[in-house]
């Protein structure tokens, strides 16, 4: 006999699913308050450039505009930035990707701000830019932060087994170069931030479309030196509109949209055009990995090593996080006793990548799945055959891979057999 | 957002009569403003969203005399006095319309970015095509972009939605 349950069995619809479908929800953009100033940024055109000087004057007398932010205005304000953005600040002297915030304005609306970036006088001295993370890797590359010794900002290692003997025991290696790309994450609604600061009791609300209220709330306290007791971060009505990843970070726009709405008294929004989210959001890490595997003739892997350069653009966000998930995720859910991996990531004059879905994981699979399929082809095995030849059982479980991640993938055999 | 700036200046706007949901609305517009910041900034009709300001996503879909458009390539100059539909016209007295109400009970919303634009390109298709295919409907959704990948529950919304509405033989809004 079956029960009728009140909740079980039954697709609840969700509660905020009908003010979405009225368009009644209000998303970051859809909010407005009382004297809401508009920011804008004004964004290096060049890859490497270090900024001679910054001439506000004709933006600053068009009617409308409040504030020019510089660099030069900013620096006595800031504390300490948060640790899962290397090196992000919320405006820069030294432009280090296309896109780079240089300046901001704050003004009466949108276009105005938008005329007031355009009357903006930069003189830049452009600098050797790198793109590439081996060439940025080699000595003499240009350095992209100063203060670090090199462009490798985080280096990884990961040893299981004796890599040598599995090599030694094995029939069959296989090796090849792979390289994956650098996709964005393209929420539909663009990123931004609203903040409106009270200068009677000096607490800051900031309104956000994030993933992450609370590191925000941590991030905005500690780089505006306001105590965190003092900051409120709220998420949007509608929370976010796609985030992926994209949005577990505090952008330039957090604090600049803070910072200007302490100087001026004023809430301040600032949201980013579709143009904006491709060249200065983050994306997936692109990887380069050179990977080898060794297999006995019955397909056991006994075998797999692997070189990682993880290209993090000019900053990078959750750099060393992403690097640490893309070591313990390469074995996937194959049993491997010797692994060897060593794992660069490396500064370039390119966008910031940051998380993304998988966090390191897609990469990871990717490369270890296709190196699977060129043994497979190699060896005249079946491609299903070799990974249940390896892939974890269910009478394993629970069974704590040689990175140490306890795995309970028994269903990951069963779609295979399927 | 997207505006041809040289344009801006007051003195060049112009008087129009925006026709929005049935109700008339006297409006003082710069010619280069798109019809979909009129609706948001002038309206304060804010579910009509921008996404990409390049016609390249459906997000900004409105319907204008029925038929389906991107409001962020539309001057609002350009459709005074024609028949617009947003988001916030297709429910009556406080009542879901049927599209509206299948796209809930189907689950087809995720974040709800993409959600007016998917349930006004829907209300264009059924009032053409009351019993499309699977293969008609993602044809004339394809313009419309939902990140959060949800279109299998979308396309399942449609169908429903279409069903009902042949049902009921409610075409009217």
């Amino acid at each position: 006999m079956t029960q009728e349950f009140e909740y079980i069995g039954k697709s609840i619809p969700r509660l905020e699913s009908v003010p979405k479908v009225t368009g009644a929800i209000k998303f970051l953009d859809d909010m407005t308050l009382p004297g809401m100033l508009y920011g804008k940024f004004l964004r290096s055109p060049y890859p490497h450039a270090r900024v001679i000087s910054i001439d506000t004057s004709k933006a600053e007398s068009l009617p409308g505009v409040k504030l020019v932010l510089t660099p030069r205005d900013i620096i006595n304000m800031l504390g300490k930035m948060p640790a899962i953005e290397q090196n992000l600040y919320p405006l820069t002297e030294k432009a280090r990707y296309v896109g780079d915030e240089v300046a901001a304005v704050a003004a009466v609306d949108e276009e105005t701000a938008e005329k007031a970036i355009d009357l903006i006088d930069v003189q830049y001295e452009e600098l050797p830019a790198v793109l590439d993370p081996e060439e940025a890797m080699k000595p003499g590359a240009p350095q992209i932060h100063e203060e670090a010794k090199s462009n490798i900002v985080d280096q990884k290692r990961l040893r299981a087994g004796n890599i040598e003997d599995g090599f030694k025991e094995a029939d069959y290696i296989f090796e090849d170069r792979f390289q994956v790309s650098k996709p964005a994450h393209v929420c539909l609604e663009t990123h931004g931030s609203l903040s409106s600061y009270d200068t009677l009791t000096g607490k800051l609300t900031h309104w956000a479309s994030t993933q992450i209220p609370y590191f925000l709330c941590l991030g905005l306290s500690e780089a505006l030196n306001i105590p965190a007791s003092k900051v409120r971060v709220i998420n949007a009505e509608a929370g976010c509109g796609g985030g992926f990843g994209s949005r577990a970070s505090a952008l330039p726009y957090d604090y600049c949209s803070a910072i200007m709405s302490i100087k001026l008294g004023k809430p301040v929004k600032m949201v980013l055009s579709r143009e904006e989210e491709f060249m200065a959001t983050s994306t997936r890490h692109p990887m380069i990995r050179e990977s080898k595997i060794g297999l006995r003739k019955d397909g056991t892997i006994v075998a797999y090593k692997e070189k990682v350069i993880l290209d993090t653009g000019a900053y990078g966000t959750w750099v060393s996080w992403v690097a640490a998930l893309t070591l313990s995720t390469a074995p996937g859910p194959y049993k491997i006793p010797n692994i060897w991996i060593d794992a660069y990531s490396v500064y370039t004059n390119t966008s910031v990548s940051g998380a993304f879905r998988g966090f390191g994981n897609p990469q990871a699979s990717f490369v270890r799945e296709s190196l699977l399929d060129i043994a497979a082809k190699g060896m005249g095995i079946d491609p299903v055959e070799i990974r249940l030849r390896n892939i974890i059982k269910t009478e394993d479980l629970p069974y704590t891979t040689s990175t140490d991640s306890l795995c309970g993938v028994a269903v990951l055999r069963n779609a295979l057999i399927r | 957002m997207n505006e041809v700036k040289s344009l801006g200046a007051k003195e060049l706007n112009k008087e129009i009569e925006l026709n929005v949901n049935g109700e008339k609305h006297s409006l003082s517009v710069a010619p280069n403003k798109t019809l979909l910041s009129v609706l948001r900034s002038q309206l304060g009709l804010t579910g009509t969203k921008y996404g990409c300001g390049a016609g390249e996503c459906g997000a900004c879909t409105v319907l204008v005399d029925g038929k389906p458009i991107p409001s962020c390539l539309t001057l609002a100059v350009a459709v005074k006095g024609k028949r617009i539909t947003t988001i916030e016209g297709l429910s009556q007295n406080g009542n879901l319309h049927p599209i509206q109400e299948e796209f809930v009970k189907s689950m087809a919303i995720q974040c709800g970015y993409c959600t007016p634009g998917f349930v006004l390109i829907t209300k264009a298709l059924l009032d053409q095509n009351p019993n499309p295919t699977d293969e008609e409907i993602k044809q004339y959704i394809k313009g419309n972009i939902c990140r959060c990948t949800g279109y299998v529950k979308i396309v399942e919304a449609i169908n429903a939605a279409a069903k009902r509405l042949r049902k009921t033989r409610e075409v009217k809004i």
